[in-house]
C-alpha cells in the first residue's frame, strides 16, 4: 500500500530551520530582565587564535625590530677572542659630527 | 548536554537561557511560521513561547532531549493555536465548489521533490483554518476529536478542514512542479 503523501511531507521538514523574527531575543529579555544580547554558542576555532599568534608575532618582532634599529649604537667585538663578553660604550655627538662614534674595548 | 544546559537555567544562569535560545530558536520559528506566517505576529507567539518555556524549566521533568524538544514544540503550537483563536479570530472556510470537483484519482502529490522552504512556503499560504489543521494532523499528529477539542469545532468540520486543504496542498505543489519541468 502506497504511502500518504501527507507523511513525506511530514519528513521533509523535519528539523526545518527558519530565521528567527528581527528583536525576538530583545523581546524576551526585556520582558524577563536579561541581558540584550544572547551568548554566543559558536566556539571560537583554534585557527584563529593561532592566526592571532602569528600576528602578535610579527608586530613584536618589527617593533623590536624598528626600536633596536632606531637606537644608533654599534656593537664591536674583538674577533680574536668572541668569548669574551662585549663592552660597548655609546658616545654623544660632539657638535662637529652629527653622527655618534662607538669606542670599542 | 542539553541536560545541563537545562540545569543551569534551573539556578537562573541567563547566559544558559541565551544557550538554549540559540540552539532552537530556528527550529521554533520553523514550527511557529507554519501556524503565523506574518513576522510581527509570530514574533508575538514566539516571545510568548519562550517566556513561557525559561519560567517553567525549574518545575519540569528533564528526561531526553528528544522529549524536551517536543515538549518545546508542544508550547509553540499552543501558543499558536491560543493567538490564532484570541487575535485572528480563527475562521473555517465552508466548503468550497470548485475544490469538491477534484477528483480523487488524481495522481498524487510528490513533496520528496521540493525544497522543505517551498514546502514550508506553500503550508503558510493557505488560508489560516485549513493551515491549523493540517498542522495539527500531519505535524502533531493530533486525531480529529482532538484537533476538535483544541480548536472548540466539530469533529466533521476538522475533518473536512483537512480534507480541502490537502487538495489545494496537492494542487500547489503539482503547480510548483509543473512549472519547474
Amino acid at each position: 500500500m502506497k504511502e500518504d503523501w501527507t507523511k513525506q511531507m511530514q519528513r521533509k521538514l523535519e528539523g526545518h530551520k527558519m530565521v528567527p523574527p528581527a528583536g525576538l531575543w530583545e523581546g524576551i529579555s526585556n520582558e524577563m530582565g536579561l541581558s540584550p544580547k544572547p551568548a554566543a554558542t559558536k566556539p571560537v576555532r583554534r585557527w584563529y587564535w593561532a592566526a592571532a599568534a602569528v600576528v602578535l608575532a610579527l608586530v613584536g618582532f618589527f617593533a623590536f625590530y624598528h626600536h633596536g634599529s632606531s637606537e644608533q649604537y654599534v656593537q664591536v667585538a674583538d674577533a680574536s677572542s668572541p668569548q669574551l663578553p662585549v663592552q660597548t660604550t655609546m658616545v654623544e655627538p660632539s657638535p662637529d659630527s652629527p653622527i655618534p662614534t662607538v669606542q670599542g674595548a | 548536554m542539553v541536560r545541563e544546559v537545562v540545569e543551569r537555567i534551573r539556578r537562573k544562569d541567563q547566559r544558559a537561557m541565551s544557550q538554549l535560545y540559540q540552539q532552537y530558536v530556528e527550529e521554533l520559528s520553523s514550527v511557529c511560521y507554519r501556524y503565523v506566517p506574518a513576522e510581527s505576529d509570530a514574533k508575538e507567539v514566539l516571545q510568548n513561547s519562550f517566556v513561557k518555556i525559561f519560567t517553567a524549566i525549574p518545575s519540569m521533568e528533564y528526561r531526553s532531549e528528544e522529549t524536551f524538544k517536543g515538549w518545546m514544540k508542544r508550547v509553540v503550537v499552543n501558543e499558536a493555536l491560543h493567538y490564532l483563536r484570541e487575535k485572528k479570530e480563527l475562521q473555517f472556510a465552508e466548503q468550497d465548489v470548485d475544490e469538491l470537483k477534484i477528483a480523487d484519482e488524481e495522481p498524487e502529490p510528490e513533496p520528496e521533490l521540493i525544497a522543505p522552504d517551498e514546502l514550508h512556503r506553500l503550508i503558510r499560504e493557505l488560508p489560516d483554518g485549513y493551515r491549523a489543521v493540517l498542522n495539527l494532523y500531519v505535524f502533531e499528529g493530533c486525531s480529529h476529536r482532538e484537533i476538535a477539542q483544541q480548536l472548540g469545532i466539530k469533529e466533521s468540520t476538522s475533518a473536512s478542514q483537512f480534507y480541502f486543504a490537502k487538495q489545494r496542498l496537492a494542487r500547489q505543489i503539482k503547480k510548483l512542479m509543473k512549472g519547474k519541468q
